[in-house]
């Protein structure tokens, strides 16, 4: 009995154990001067960096316009892919009018685009927007198509020989059944999202933590450049934890989803 | 929702009833008439034709030939209330026990009260995946009786079951079936539970009745009372093929070709 909560405590500890040893690594390579200020700063002075930006309120500006870009990509890009989706997995000729065009384009990499992309749009805001939309659009549709074909065609012969049909064999029937894939499509057009809009703010900005980055670089403030990587990092994993939460709410009847109920 | 004890179930009647797959004839010219409030057990062997004629009386696949009437209608021009039970409990999984009993829109006191004729009242908030096997059947004959059915269609609902589940199940049925007067057509291929439940089993053969067998057997029906087996015998001598042996003289074991229906037990068709 001891033994296993001499055991759960470790298997707490244990993924823990690696990244600790490393910035300790990192910590002590960086005050011995093993390793340059300008190559790789001490976390400490990351997080001092962090601390300065934070209070000079720099931050939240540039915090503030990646999100705004990031969200209003995101809406348009997946509420596209969501529509192509819904309209290719419910109609057999509208799947076979759009579906090939739509997989031949998704082959490209839409960030080949970007010399297009400024060409049409210049250099503003919309061309950023418009990459983000373009990177969450196919992830969206690949997964909502596919989750609209393998709705179980057994709950759909219960439901229409019930009387279900129309908008409310939608809702009720071919909707639910869909979105376990279309969740898993809005986590992959995350992914594309955050992707999209550094290399998006890199190219050509004057705010957002791409330009944040970038700025810092041509200052050569090392430790800046860290915190902007971070905040990517931080932003990337909240967005998953907020997707991953309504998979939790959302699929809560799926026995994969439930725990410690049922059986 | 006391009317329901008062309606009754519809008579279905088919005339030289045909379909075909491509080149295979499933149901070939079948004739057959099913009286108000019987209760039909439909057996065979595998590819007989009966889950087809199953399909076709819940209106989900359409004959190539012949006519189907219910009440005397050609079937699409009435409005006969129709349920099936499939093979799988077909619920919806995102749905909890009483909302899958509501599809289709049932007010919720009849879905309610028919989630209590099947006894699960207690599991009426609870996801479908946390059910039994049993449950799970127990939730979709209350989806169907919530629509007051005045023919309900059983395709092999209890095969994935266990033998005690299987005859709770079995005296559920029948309960039900006594208490509302539906026309009640099951298909299966367990002998045992055909002469359980039937008033009436037909076996397909070729697509067309090989064999129709009136079981006069009070109810509830014991399934080691001699009569009882002797009908099993019977049906399962003219499946396999095989004379079986007849545990009682009880019932006369004759040959297919002696069969006289005086006896009050056989009755061949054609």
């Amino acid at each position: 009995m001891s033994l296993s909560i001499r055991n759960r405590a470790l298997a707490g500890v244990l993924p823990w154990i690696v990244p600790v040893v490393l910035l300790l690594a990192w910590q002590i390579a960086a005050q011995l001067g093993w390793i340059t200020a300008r190559v790789l700063p001490a976390p400490t002075d990351v997080v001092a960096a962090g601390w300065r930006l934070t209070v000079s309120g720099e931050l939240w500006f540039h915090l503030k316009s990646s999100f705004e870009r990031a969200a209003i990509g995101f809406v348009i890009g997946g509420g596209i892919g969501l529509a192509l989706g819904f309209a290719t997995g419910l109609s057999r000729w509208l799947s076979l009018l759009l579906d090939s065009t739509l997989q031949m384009v998704r082959n490209i990499p839409h960030l080949a685009l970007i010399p297009l992309v400024i060409l049409w749009f210049g250099i503003d805001e919309t061309a950023k927007i418009f990459l983000v939309a373009l990177g969450s659009v196919f992830p969206i549709y690949l997964n909502t198509y596919h989750g609209i074909r393998n709705v179980d065609p057994q709950l759909l012969e219960m439901a229409r020989s019930y009387g279900v049909k129309g908008f409310a064999l939608f809702w009720h029937v071919v909707l639910p059944g869909a979105l376990p894939s279309i969740l898993v499509g809005v986590r992959f057009a995350l992914g594309f999202m955050w992707l999209t809009l550094i290399v998006s703010e890199t190219i050509s900005a004057t705010d957002g933590i791409g330009y944040l980055a970038m700025d810092a670089r041509e200052f050569m403030q090392t430790d800046v450049v860290l915190v902007a990587i971070l905040l990517y990092a931080v932003l990337g994993k909240l967005a998953d934890l907020c997707a991953k939460g309504l998979e939790l709410w959302w699929l809560r009847w799926h026995p994969a989803y439930q725990r410690g109920e049922g059986v | 929702m006391t009317e329901q004890s008062t309606r009754w179930g519809v008579g279905i009647s088919t005339r030289n009833l045909q379909r075909h797959f491509g080149e295979l004839t499933v149901l070939n010219g079948l004739d057959l008439d099913i009286r108000a409030g019987e209760s039909l057990v439909i057996i065979g062997r595998s590819g007989c034709g009966k889950s087809t004629l199953l399909r076709l009386l819940a209106g989900l696949d359409q004959p190539d030939g012949g006519q189907l009437e219910f009440a005397g209608e050609t079937v699409g021009t009435s409005d006969h209330s129709v349920r099936m039970m499939y093979q799988e409990p077909r619920l919806l999984p995102w749905k909890i026990v009483i909302e899958n009993v509501e599809i289709g829109n049932v007010e919720s006191a009849r879905a309610k009260f028919a989630l209590h004729e099947v006894e699960l009242d207690s599991k009426a908030q609870d996801w479908p995946a946390s059910l039994s096997g049993g449950q799970k059947q127990r939730v979709a004959l209350a989806r169907a009786l919530a629509h007051q059915p005045e023919l309900l269609l059983l395709d092999e609902p209890l095969g994935a079951l266990d033998a005690l589940t299987r005859s709770t199940m079995h005296r559920l049925i029948e309960n039900l079936w006594q208490e509302h007067g539906f026309t009640l057509v099951m298909v299966t291929h367990d002998v045992s539970e055909a002469v359980m439940l039937a008033d009436r089993v037909i076996v397909l053969d070729g697509g067309a009745i090989g064999l129709d067998v009136n079981i006069q057997l009070p109810r509830p029906r014991v399934a080691t009372d001699p009569s009882f087996v002797g009908y099993e015998a019977r049906l399962l001598e003219y499946l396999t093929g095989v004379p079986a042996e007849a545990p009682d003289e009880t019932v006369p074991k004759h040959k297919r070709a002696t069969v006289q229906p005086e006896s009050g037990y056989l009755a061949i068709s054609n």
